[in-house]
């Protein structure tokens, strides 16, 4: 398991992970919701926008990408990805990360280049 | 059930749901419509709450949880309706509010956020029913218990489910 390179985003979303449910709704619309584990929740997701990152920099992360066999092999963030929080919102003892997307590279100027990570949580037993 | 932190959003938009209904075209192309349940649904509420601190965001992480995602209802305080007089759907109602998904967290600028927050209405019942409810005696008291006996039946009953049959 290699760690997520040490690059800190230009800028970050993070979206809850939900606890998993099922939903069945009647023909009145009215819903019931059935609770399947409230111990963990599933499905975090986090997306990491690198703007300007010079070649050696975007390498790290494809590499680390190939690493991991794409989506496959879940790893750990290093705390840099969650510069400005006191407290990190996910516990890295008992979740890692995937890649949920592949990596996308765009030119961003000469000899820059511009990505967007995509990950989502999976939960160590 | 703990009430949606009291936070009052940037931006706030509220849908207003449909009747349940269903609808049936005949060949001569009219349609007829038919209701299927008699209250509203798919009433939403979508706010955005601007810059909050970190402790702000853990507010509505922590409610979140409790709630257990998108699972559990809980009810609305008066900061989320703003400058309505009367909310659409009044904060203690037969409307209980559940998430839509997840909240989103966005960093806008250093140690603030922004979170983005879907909700949606769910009927619920809140007449004073209680299942297994105890006696009347009990606390909190109640009303109407199943298996309750006979009218006479101490504490006395207010109202009986099958009792037994006419006398």
């Amino acid at each position: 398991m290699a760690t997520f390179p040490a690059l800190k985003p230009n800028s970050r979303n993070f979206v809850l992970g939900n606890f998993p449910q099922m939903e069945y709704v009647g023909t009145s619309g009215v819903s019931t919701r059935f609770l399947y584990g409230a111990s963990f929740q599933v499905s975090y997701k986090l997306t990491l926008a690198y703007t300007s990152l010079v070649e050696s920099d975007i390498a790290l992360l494809y590499n680390h990408y190939d690493g991991q066999q794409g989506s496959l092999i879940s790893f750990a963030l290093p705390a840099v990805i969650w510069d400005g929080y006191s407290n990190i919102p996910v516990d890295p003892v008992s979740y890692e990360w995937r890649y949920a997307n592949p990596l996308t590279i765009e030119p961003s100027g000469v000899n820059r280049f511009s990505t967007t990570v995509d990950l989502e949580s999976t939960i160590l037993y | 059930m703990d009430a949606f932190p009291s936070l009052a959003p940037t931006t706030r938009t509220f849908t207003v749901g449909d009747v349940p209904r269903h609808f049936q075209s005949g060949l001569n192309g009219l349609t007829v419509g038919y209701r299927t349940g008699n209250r509203r649904i798919d009433q939403s509420l979508q706010v955005t709450f601007e810059y909050l601190t970190e402790p702000q965001v853990n507010l509505i992480q922590t409610h979140y949880v409790n709630a257990k995602g998108s699972y559990d209802i809980f009810y609305l305080t008066a900061e989320m309706w703003g400058d309505y007089v009367n909310p659409p759907i009044p904060l203690l109602s037969d409307y209980g509010w559940r998430y839509v998904g997840p909240p989103s967290i966005t960093d806008v600028s250093f140690d603030r956020f922004t979170v983005e927050v879907g909700l949606q209405t769910i009927p619920i019942n809140t007449g004073d029913l209680i299942i297994d409810g105890g006696l009347a005696g009990a606390t909190p008291a109640r009303t109407y218990t199943l298996d309750a006996g006979g009218a006479a039946a101490t504490p006395a009953r207010d109202y009986i489910i099958s009792p037994t049959g006419a006398l």
